[in-house]
């Protein structure tokens, strides 16, 4: 492996067990998407523990509308490790629920996830290269008790020496792959050989062409709607209403490498969601957003 | 990409340019992708400006774009020839410094950016104190804004070579090994210089750096009826089957039983590991008293918690310069070993993070370093005695007396010429005074020629056990030929120095004609270890 990926392996395996070794692990919860950041977070847990088990829980805060794909990866990841599922009972559309949904749906399921369980500290697979308020977060970030986050109130933290202590009306929220790039994240899977959700390798698949911001964003058809079938592929997952698929003939990890080493934008463009209003991961996220 | 990964950081005065600079490095090294290109594009409008304001790259943060000011450290990674960067872009507010000092505490190098037209402001030194606390030992001082020097767009030379001094002058009390390189980063100029310098520098710190191995026990758990031990490593590498590490605070040797690439290992004694016991390759210093210069972030509490390695100490009694501990740390000067230098300290009731303590020459460190010896480089004129002399008298934390000849004799000596007596007489003296600091109990370091054979020898009788002498070795021929200070070829010195008299045991033999200076160096290290005298 190179060594500077080497070098970011350790550091998140430093920070999982800085975290889970010094902390009551019945308070700690690792946060599960299903997706890519997630596979190599949970790869990481392994690794931290091995020969052990991990001695934490996961949990996926589940929508109701992940891709059919994603749930029959996650069945298969059920059987591997402790795995919790939370949904929030007021199962919006985010057809229709616009805003509301995500904040909801996640956000607030989210927090009373944590509530429901008692957890106090938990772990996300977010990378500081995904988003501009992201590259501004702490690797161990504090929450208050509404778990809100204050950009002007974050801990000194100085690598490799983490504070990974909460008290009473705070909570932590603990990003290892902090500073792993997409272009890392390929790398490490090939590397490390870790299983992901198939459809992030191309494939054919009707989508509907639309445009966002001048570029071009490929949707999920609803009942009805004019298609063309392309060959695609995912480089983010979540809610597929919200999620776009890109042009692609990358059928294997390689590919995709050689894909984004010449890309031209990074991978947000194929969220809906980012483009509410500027800034709006940062609001998000002062509210309580992962 | 096969390298390490280098953190530089970009600070200095507000306004002064440090946003823009970085945007401009990561335009240059092909960094930004399309879309948060457009994103600041959009921005930079958004502020009435008509063209990008690079430094809308970095701020991220709403109230940051709103105020055009950065409140935190921006962390921004990009690839350049094979190198992974990692750039941390440091607020200049004051009330922001602690932002500053906790980047400082993590980097590797620092671009220091000095409005041209301002110069240097209090912030300014207050940055470069802090770089110099954190042991940042290389310095890229960017003269920022130089199309502002006259109204033309055109660089007023004058005003550039005038800060240039200015800055020279106060870069004397530190030991920066630094450049200044006047820049303009809205019209991209001089930009590819400092990333050029950025590359030098990682090449010059990856090249320096030492090998060494250190890592932190958390704790060990049993599997199958084997016992793990969970490690934290400072140095990210793997670990090989039967690698031998010593044990501290014990101060045993362990052999390692199975490859490792995941910080968790098997030993093959029967030792006990314990929670914030160290393996290292080097050595360790192990006190629960530490000397120590803290930087507050917040204002000191009565209980604290200090974080070092895996272990959380409480602080028993803290004074500005000491810290006593309920339990003692593996830990080194951050002179020394940089990674393994600092720890720091929590508020044990709020949990928050108050301040960084950089570890200092401790009581301990005196003992080990300071024994009065004299290392004595002898060998013939431009075989490279000063630059051995010199890497080693950087390894000191306690820096030892120097005595060059050439030194001494345009002082105490200057009245001796290049006869054979007064050569003789030269390095008797020399010897008298280092005798006379040794006695003292300080170490010296003496770089001579000390041709005389019967002399060395006399001298060596005498310092006894004292005195390591070292001959930094190099045929005439060669010195000859790369005759740079133009010794060999002129007439009158030719003789003095031709016969080095070759002939009595020494103790360390530097073959500088064959091997490269940091293999020398290397050598000399592990010969002075073997001899008990480093």
């Amino acid at each position: 492996m190179d060594n500077y990926l080497k070098n970011l392996e350790y550091q998140a395996i430093d920070i999982i067990r800085d975290t889970v070794f010094n902390n009551d692990v019945e308070k700690i919860v690792a946060f599960y998407s299903i997706g890519k950041d997630s596979s190599v977070l949970l790869h990481l847990f392994k690794k931290a523990f091995y020969p052990n088990k991990i001695p934490i829980k996961f949990l996926h805060i589940d929508t109701g509308w992940k891709f059919p794909e994603m749930y029959e990866f996650r069945e298969k990841i059920a059987n591997e490790i402790d795995l919790l599922i939370f949904k929030h009972p007021a199962c919006l559309n985010p057809y229709k629920d616009g805003r509301n949904y995500t904040d909801i749906m996640k956000t607030q399921a989210l927090k009373m996830s944590q509530e429901h369980f008692g957890f106090k500290i938990a772990f996300g697979g977010a990378r500081r290269d995904e988003e501009k308020s992201r590259a501004k977060e702490r690797i161990i970030s504090i929450r208050d008790k509404n778990g809100y986050w204050n950009a002007r109130k974050q801990n000194p933290e100085i690598s490799p020496l983490y504070n990974p202590f909460y008290c009473n009306d705070t909570s932590l929220r603990v990003f290892p792959l902090s500073n792993w790039t997409e272009l890392d994240i390929w790398k490490y899977i090939k590397e490390e050989n870790i299983e992901i959700v198939p459809i992030y390798f191309s494939h054919k698949r009707k989508v509907k062409i639309t445009t966002q911001n001048n570029k071009e964003l490929l949707l999920i058809p609803q009942k009805g709607e004019k298609t063309e079938e392309l060959n695609v592929r995912f480089r983010t997952l979540g809610c597929y209403p919200l999620t776009g698929a890109v042009r692609s003939n990358a059928k294997n990890i390689d590919e995709i490498i050689k894909e984004l080493e010449e890309v031209q934008y990074s991978e947000r463009i194929t969220r809906v969601i980012d483009y509410d209003a500027k800034g709006s991961m940062e609001i998000k996220k002062q509210e309580g957003y992962f | 990409m096969s390298n390490n990964i280098f953190n530089f950081i970009c600070c200095g005065s507000v306004d002064d340019g440090k946003s823009s600079l970085i945007g401009q490095i990561l335009l240059n090294t092909n960094s930004v992708k399309q879309d948060v290109l457009e994103d600041a594009m959009s921005a930079s409008f958004d502020n009435g400006s008509d063209f990008l304001e690079p430094g809308l790259l970095l701020d991220g943060l709403l109230d940051e774009r709103k105020q055009q000011i950065t409140i935190d450290i921006a962390h921004r990674y990009f690839d350049y020839n094979n190198t992974r960067y990692h750039i941390y872009d440091c607020p200049g507010h004051e009330q922001y410094t602690k932002n500053m000092a906790i980047a400082a505490a993590e980097a590797n190098c620092a671009i220091l950016v000095i409005d041209v037209l301002k110069g240097i402001s209090p912030q300014t030194l207050k940055h470069l104190s802090i770089c110099a606390l954190f042991q940042i030992k290389y310095l890229i001082i960017a003269l920022s804004k130089c199309d502002l020097t006259t109204k033309s767009n055109t660089w007023d030379e004058n005003i550039i070579q005038k800060r240039k001094q200015e800055i020279e002058e106060i870069l004397k009390q530190y030991n920066f090994n630094y450049s200044i390189i006047p820049i303009d980063s809205i019209h991209n100029k001089n930009i590819d210089k400092v990333i050029e310098k950025i590359e030098e520098y990682n090449w010059l710190y990856f090249e320096s750096k030492k090998n060494n191995f250190i890592a932190h026990a958390y704790c060990s758990q049993f599997c199958n009826g084997e016992r793990y031990y969970y490690l934290k490593l400072l140095d990210k590498k793997e670990i090989k089957k039967d690698e031998k590490l010593k044990l501290f605070p014990l101060d045993k040797e362990v052999t390692i039983k199975c490859d490792s690439n995941n910080g968790t290992i098997q030993i093959q004694e029967d030792i006990d590991i314990e929670k914030g016991n160290a393996l290292a390759n080097v050595n360790l210093l192990v006190s629960n008293k530490i000397k120590h210069h803290t930087y507050w972030f917040d204002e000191p509490t009565n209980e604290m918690i200090f974080h070092h390695g895996t272990i959380f100490a409480n602080i028993t009694k803290y004074t500005q310069t000491l810290i006593e501990l309920d339990k003692a740390i593996c830990f080194n000067n951050i002179n020394d070993i940089k990674e393994n230098g600092f720890g720091i300290i929590i508020d044990k009731a709020s949990k928050k993070t108050l301040g960084v303590s950089v570890f200092l020459a401790n009581d301990n460190l005196i003992k080990v370093n300071q024994k009065g010896k004299i290392y004595w480089f002898s060998g013939l004129s431009g075989a490279g005695k000063t630059t051995q002399a010199m890497n080693l008298w950087r390894e000191f934390s306690i820096k030892p007396i120097l005595l060059d000849a050439d030194d001494v004799r345009k002082t105490i000596n200057s009245d001796l010429g290049y006869t054979k007596e007064d050569c003789y007489q030269n390095i008797e003296r020399i010897s008298q005074i280092a005798q006379l600091l040794s006695n003292q109990g300080f170490n010296v370091i003496v770089t001579c020629i000390s041709k005389f054979k019967e002399q060395r020898k006399e001298i060596k009788e005498r310092l006894k056990p004292n005195l390591i002498e070292i001959l930094v070795d190099k045929s005439l021929e060669t010195l000859k030929k790369n005759d740079t200070k133009g010794l060999y070829n002129s007439l009158g010195t030719c003789n003095m120095i031709q016969n080095y008299e070759y002939g009595n045991s020494v103790d360390i033999i530097l073959n500088t004609e064959e091997k490269t200076e940091k293999e020398n160096f290397e050598y000399l290290i592990a010969q002075l270890k073997k001899l008990e005298a480093f």
